[in-house]
């Protein structure tokens, strides 16, 4: 579902600019930057100079040290063009540790080759590249470039450090414009320096960044720009593929984009009698929006294919009507097209999916917070949103990567910011009900039944629809079972009203307990793994981010060899936390049972670094818990 | 090695196997059979999510200049030009085959571009009991200029959906005799039918080297073919009058027919080196040309046509005659008084610290020697055909051994092919014994290679008896540790670790450790599930010294065993288990498991008890042994007076299983883990 519209905008940008040749001396780095730093970003200069409503320059200056092997790729040359833009100038230099010159990179050095995503079939989108061969560390880089474009949609945001194990030592950012077209900036995490200059009609703003340290990758790390200094540039008038727009509101911003696809929405009228026929009789509206919705699953498959505008802009209903294709764009425009036929409205909705990329910044209009495109409904009772691209995914569920986020709806008045649903911690649950014969010898047949909803049905959808085998084979090795034959299992869609899985697996283990002697240690597994770390670092340096909550209740019942007798049994325990509440209970019924129930709740939260003693007091809670074993002893 | 050896016997032995296959005629391109498309499974595997009912491919020969004029030099030189046809039907089964319906047909851009002549495409669906076709439109076939030399045409297929059949007939024209494209028989969903021609007229003669485990049917037909040629001579001056005179050429062409039916989807599965060695296929390379009234234009036919082509080649072995500027190298090190391995090891350094390797996989030099040598960095031969310079330069006979990398597939001993090496390094011979070097690996040893030159053998370009040279198992992977753990009466531990890497076990750890910040974040990387805590005073001897033992020692601390209530303590005692699980989990196997190298791998721990406890209960020791020796654990606990010692070591010796003994390897691994996670329970007195 990570499928995103606006390949143009995902392009990959690595800004920079001269001088001071003490900085290709790796030596003089001060000792600070290169704590956790696999590479040093010595001096980066970005210029951008802007000439009329649709064109600007880019002019990018980097010196680069690297430090080791995995720095390596911040050593890369990577510029990227399309139709609408060249390459200028490019040039580039590399320097030994001493910052002695090694080598010149001339034109046969750069490579030039299409640069699109891995779900893009075809795009216009290229790239001119170079990656040194040095290996020996330290050593730096340094790279000029320019392009040109001939078109204006966006300048892309300015995040001078790349991202994790980088440091910065100096980094400048200058914006020149005429004063009529009006240049909206926000900064992140940092204050920039920034000063805006005015002479005669001319408007100069300037950004700076010095001795900003690395840091370390981290588990449950909060979003890059909740961590990393960027710069946030759009212009209000654009002016792309022959189309103009102003985007200084979210407002003016959907006009843009409902130009695009106002004329899209024609269907052949075969169709439209198909889907009368198909609809007529459902008395409800969201039966008929169900059905539509399915109708559009069935006909269709995803491809992308991205040129120019094609960016923007999806490909008419007509047309995915005869070829059964599309991307989120052209899907999401004709589930809307097929429901409107019926005479059902919804509306085309742009948003950005996943962790990386998301309408944080409601303040701050633009196509670069969004990459994707859904559908939303708006029916009497509830509004029902639809995520168009893939043929599998049930009625009405948008996912985690869309969920309790900004969407910009597309109506004829312009954009619309809107909220999309929650999953809470109530709904992605995880509920198994176990069952374990032991044996003398510690190994057990055993019997799971488990439903998966909501974001715990996201676990386990990418196996949901393969063939037996295949998910027989990710069964086996997903689950955290020693020596295990699966004897039978099924695996089912059971959504309804929810995203909801079922998985059912009679099997065996060649160790559910441990036998030593006269004794048999049972732990208490419950087959399916935790989705929590059993601690985190100490000494932690950045937020912690628990992005969704969820539920883990189970039910364990271990039936015990009656040779055998329960020598000890752990008490059980309660542990409650802000990250969390954990409960575990064991109780013995009859002779020869054993129940053990369990029930985890991991909140949806935001943290502070120096929470994690708090939240590694809870986990290492659970893991000690976890460690406990039943111990059975022979009867004399 | 004999294993090695072993399999490839199996490998060609199957082959050699003809297998009944009927051919089957080629299908008209546009008119689907509807029992095709009612089907709902692949009749061969049911879990296919799509499947080729055909693959035909056809590689035919035309000759171009039919029509020569005496005032165009160039229709006389066209010559003969490559028609690859390929021609196929996939059925698409559920959602999950949707990806087969996005097509994708590479053309190599050169002097001669290859094109595309002709392309058909199809969608067949079945409603209401119909058959409805839907035909790829022209404006949806895409370009793109993906690289320098590569273009891709690409395509989508209109309407596919579960169920769909999709047909693609294409025809790729080429003047790029060197190599027919590759053919496969077997591709990652089963294939029912494939069929490859070639036609190859006489004047042409392809080494062909068949691959792979499923068996493929052969025949070898002729015809008669004629070519017709016509020469225009235009009026020149007074003397030379305008005609025109045809002559017809009689030629025999040779027809190599393939086929193969039912071959199940090739299967991917970790500790396989490369699909290559094991995918059907088969492979043409030129080996002549040898056209009327003109000499034969050698490509490659014997082993010592390779060495010889190797030795003449102006980006090989021409590059080695002379010394270029090794020389001053050479004095430098000769400086240093240093013999035999010594200077061996100091020439390799030298080029490792002068000459970066750039990542390409190749056996030609880039430019020269020289101009790598002075840039500082290049391919893997512009190193390693240094090295030999500069080793010869230091006295040294040595020589370059070219061969296959892991990825590459293994060398064919009965198959001469220039093109199946793609990587070289450096030997020299020395008493009579080898030593193998690559310098394109800062932490690579002599005789101690990166692991992608693993793979059997390699050949000595070079005067010696024995050209072949084995690559493998010249050094194990080897550890030994011990770990002394004292317990307090509050059954708190405190620990010292001390591991000891050789080998290739030092090889993996050196790569291993660089890729942290520091030693320290290396080993708390290994403890993820945070058992081990205050990792304290870690040593590292022998991170940079090569040839050296690796040696990691540590303290730390476990208070793991102290919360625990109750009057008996009983845990797991063994602190680094050689694996938290099995890596072979899956039922069944189809190909060999292959391991890089020998394993020995040895622990001891130890447990001094303090005189408030008891052993109550040690697992039993047990000894394991694979048939012939090629797979041993032991695992033993001693209990001598308040000392608990836990010894264990395993041994692999053998680098292929073959698929016949996965399951008892497999069982092999699950005992060996199992009883690394047995307890010891302790009882408090």
């Amino acid at each position: 579902m990570k499928k995103s519209l606006l390949t143009l905008l995902c392009t990959f940008i690595i800004s920079i600019p001269a001088f001071a040749q003490s900085s290709r001396d790796a030596a003089s780095i001060p000792d600070s930057l290169k704590k956790h730093a696999n590479a040093v970003i010595r001096e980066y200069q970005v210029t951008y100079n802007r000439t009329g409503a649709g064109s600007y320059s880019r002019e990018v200056h980097l010196v680069a040290t690297i430090l080791n092997s995995n720095g390596r790729s911040k050593a890369d040359l990577l510029v990227s063009y399309d139709r609408n833009s060249s390459v200028a100038e490019i040039s580039g230099e590399i320097y030994d540790a001493q910052g002695k010159p090694l080598k010149k990179v001339r034109n046969k050095d750069i490579r030039d080759y299409a640069y699109n995503e891995s779900y893009t079939l075809f795009g216009d989108n290229r790239v001119k590249y170079f990656r040194p061969a040095y290996k020996l560390y330290p050593y730096t880089v340094e790279y000029h470039y320019k392009v040109n474009y001939n078109d204006l949609v966006s300048f892309g945001n300015w995040a001078p450090v790349p991202g994790y194990n980088t440091s910065v030592e100096e980094a400048e950012m200058t914006f020149t414009t005429p004063t009529k077209f009006n240049l909206r900036h926000k900064e992140l995490n940092n204050d920039f320096g920034f000063t805006q200059t005015n002479e005669k009609n001319t408007e100069v703003y300037h950004w700076k960044l010095s001795g900003v340290k690395a840091i370390d990758r981290e588990r449950l790390a909060p979003d890059f720009m909740d961590v990393f200094p960027v710069v946030l540039l759009s212009p209000d008038e654009i002016s792309y593929e022959g189309t103009t727009g102003n985007f200084s509101t979210w407002k003016s911003y959907g006009t843009w984009t409902y130009h695009l696809i106002q004329d899209r929405t024609l269907l052949p009228e075969e169709t439209i009698l198909k889907l009368v026929r198909l609809t007529d009789s459902l008395p409800d509206k969201r039966d008929k929006v169900k059905a539509v919705y399915q109708y559009m699953q069935r006909k269709t498959r995803y491809v992308n294919i991205a040129l120019g505008i094609g960016g923007f802009q999806p490909i008419k209903a007509e047309d995915v009507d005869e070829k059964g294709y599309g991307d989120c764009k052209a899907l999401s425009n004709y589930t809307r097209s097929l429901l409107k036929a019926i005479g059902i409205k919804a509306y085309y909705t742009e948003i950005g999916s996943g962790d990386s990329r998301q309408i944080k910044y409601p303040d701050f209009p633009g196509v670069s917070q969004t990459n994707h495109v859904i559908l939303c409904v708006p029916l009497k009772q509830d509004t029902v949103w639809l995520e168009c691209t893939s043929q599998q995914i049930p009625f009405g569920y948008i996912s985690t990567n869309n969920s309790e986020r900004y969407a910009l709806l597309i109506t004829p008045e312009g954009g619309k910011l809107v909220r999309t649903p929650e999953y809470t911690e109530r709904d992605n649950r995880r509920d198994s009900h176990i069952l374990v014969n032991l044996q003398n010898n510690g190994a057990a047949s055993f019997q799971l039944n488990s439903v998966f909803k909501d974001g715990e049905f996201e676990d386990v959808f990418g196996v949901l629809h393969l063939s037996a085998k295949e998910q027989k084979d990710a069964l086996t090795r997903w689950l955290e079972v020693p020596g295990l034959t699966i004897q039978h299992f099924s695996m089912q869609d059971i959504s309804a009203d929810s995203a909801k899985a079922n998985l059912t697996i009679e099997g065996e283990t060649s160790r559910y307990a441990m036998p030593t002697g006269n004794r048999l240690f049972v732990s208490t597994n419950f087959l399916i793994g935790n989705s929590f770390p059993s601690h985190l670092r100490t000494d932690r340096q950045l937020d912690i981010y628990q992005r969704t909550g969820y539920t883990y209740q189970d039910t364990l019942t271990i039936n015990i060899p009656k040779e055998f007798k329960v020598e000890f049994m752990p008490t059980g325990t309660e542990l409650t936390s802000s990250f969390g509440n954990y409960e575990i209970s064991y109780q013995q019924n009859g002779d020869n049972t054993i129940e053990v129930t369990r029930k985890v709740v991991i909140h949806q939260g935001k943290y502070k670094a120096n929470d994690v003693k708090s939240i590694n007091d809870f986990l290492s809670g659970i893991a000690s818990q976890e460690r406990q074993k039943v111990v059975l002893v022979k009867k004399t | 090695m004999k294993t090695c050896c072993h399999l490839l016997f199996v490998l060609f032995l199957l082959l050699t196997v003809t297998q009944q296959v009927n051919a089957q005629k080629e299908p008209k391109t546009g008119k689907v059979d509807i029992e095709n498309l009612k089907a709902t499974r692949c009749p061969i595997d049911s879990n296919a999510h799509a499947y080729f009912i055909f693959d035909y491919g056809k590689a035919d020969f035309e000759y171009m200049a039919k029509n020569v004029r005496s005032d165009d030099p160039a229709s006389s030189r066209t010559g003969f030009q490559l028609h690859i046809n390929r021609h196929f039907r996939i059925k698409v089964l559920d959602n999950e085959g949707f990806d087969y319906a996005n097509v994708e047909i590479p053309l190599y851009q050169g002097r001669q571009n290859e094109e595309l002549s002709t392309l058909k495409a199809y969608t067949y669906n079945l409603e209401n009991g119909k058959v409805v076709k839907d035909k790829l439109s022209n404006r949806d076939v895409m370009t793109e200029e993906t690289s320098e030399h590569w273009n891709t045409v690409k395509f989508a297929l209109p309407n596919v959906k579960a169920g769909s059949i999709i047909e693609v007939d294409y025809t790729i024209r080429t003047t790029h005799f060197f190599n027919l494209r590759t053919w496969y028989f077997q591709r990652d969903i089963p294939t029912l039918y494939s069929d490859f021609t070639a036609i190859v007229p006489e004047y042409y003669f392809y080494n062909k080297t068949l691959r792979g485990y499923y068996p493929v049917k052969f025949e070898q037909d002729q015809r008669q073919q004629k070519m017709t040629i016509t020469y225009h001579q235009k009026a020149e001056g007074v003397t030379q009058k305008a005609y025109t005179s045809t002559g017809t050429f009689n030629y025999t062409e040779n027809i190599y027919h393939y086929t193969a039916d039912s071959i199940p989807a090739f299967p991917k599965e970790r500790f396989l080196r490369t699909e290559d060695n094991y995918i059907s296929r088969i492979d043409f390379e030129l080996q002549y040309r040898k056209f009327p009234q003109s000499p034969i234009d050698y490509y490659t036919t014997t082993w010592q046509d390779v060495d010889k082509d190797l030795n003449d080649n102006q980006y090989f072995g021409k590059q080695l005659n002379g010394s270029g500027n090794m020389r001053d190298a050479a004095d430098e090190l000769k400086k240093s008084g240093a013999e035999g391995m010594q200077m061996m090891n100091l020439a390799m350094e030298y080029i490792k610290h002068h000459i970066a390797w750039n990542g390409t996989k190749t056996k030609y030099v880039n430019t020269t020697l020289n101009k790598a040598f002075k840039e500082g960095s290049g391919n893997c031969a512009d190193v390693n055909l240094n090295l030999v310079r500069l080793l010869r330069e230091v006295g040294f006979k040595s020589y370059p051994v070219v061969l296959s990398t892991q990825d590459n597939g293994i060398i064919h001993p009965s198959h001469p092919s220039i093109s199946s090496f793609n990587y070289v390094v450096a030997m020299v011979e020395s008493a009579g014994r080898a030593y193998l070097m690559d310098a394109t690996d800062a932490d690579a040893e002599i005789n101690l290679l990166p692991i992608r030159c693993l793979n059997d053998k390699g050949r000595i370009i070079g005067d010696v008896p024995d050209k072949w040279i084995n690559l493998m198992n010249y050094q194990p992977f080897s550890m030994t540790s011990s770990i002394l753990m004292m317990m307090d009466s509050t059954a708190m531990i405190k620990g010292k670790a001390n591991m000891n890497l050789k080998g290739y076990g030092a090889y993996e750890f050196r790569k291993a450790i660089r890729k942290y910040d520091s030693p320290t974040d290396f080993i708390k990387a290994q403890d993820d599930k945070n058992t081990l805590q205050n990792i304290d005073g870690l040593k590292v001897k022998g991170l940079d010294t090569l040839y050296h033992n690796l040696n990691l020692s540590y303290s730390f601390t476990d208070n793991q065993l102290s919360a625990n209530r109750g009057d008996m303590l009983y845990f797991n005692p063994v602190v680094l288990p050689y694996f938290e699980e099995n890596p072979f989990k899956l039922d069944k196997r189809q190909y060999p498991v292959e391991f890089d190298h020998p394993y020995h791998i040895q622990q001891v721990q130890t447990y001094r008890i303090p005189t408030n406890y008891q052993v109550q209960e040690t697992p039993k020791s047990v000894k394991m042994v694979l048939p012939n020796n090629e797979a041993q654990f032991v695992f033993q606990v001693q209990n001598l007076g308040g000392n608990l010692i836990v010894s264990s070591s395993l041994i692999i010796n053998k680098s292929v299983f073959l698929p016949s003994e996965y399951e008892q390897l497999k069982k092999f691994f699950q005992m060996m883990i199992d009883k690394q996670n047995e307890l010891v329970v302790l009882k408090h007195i």
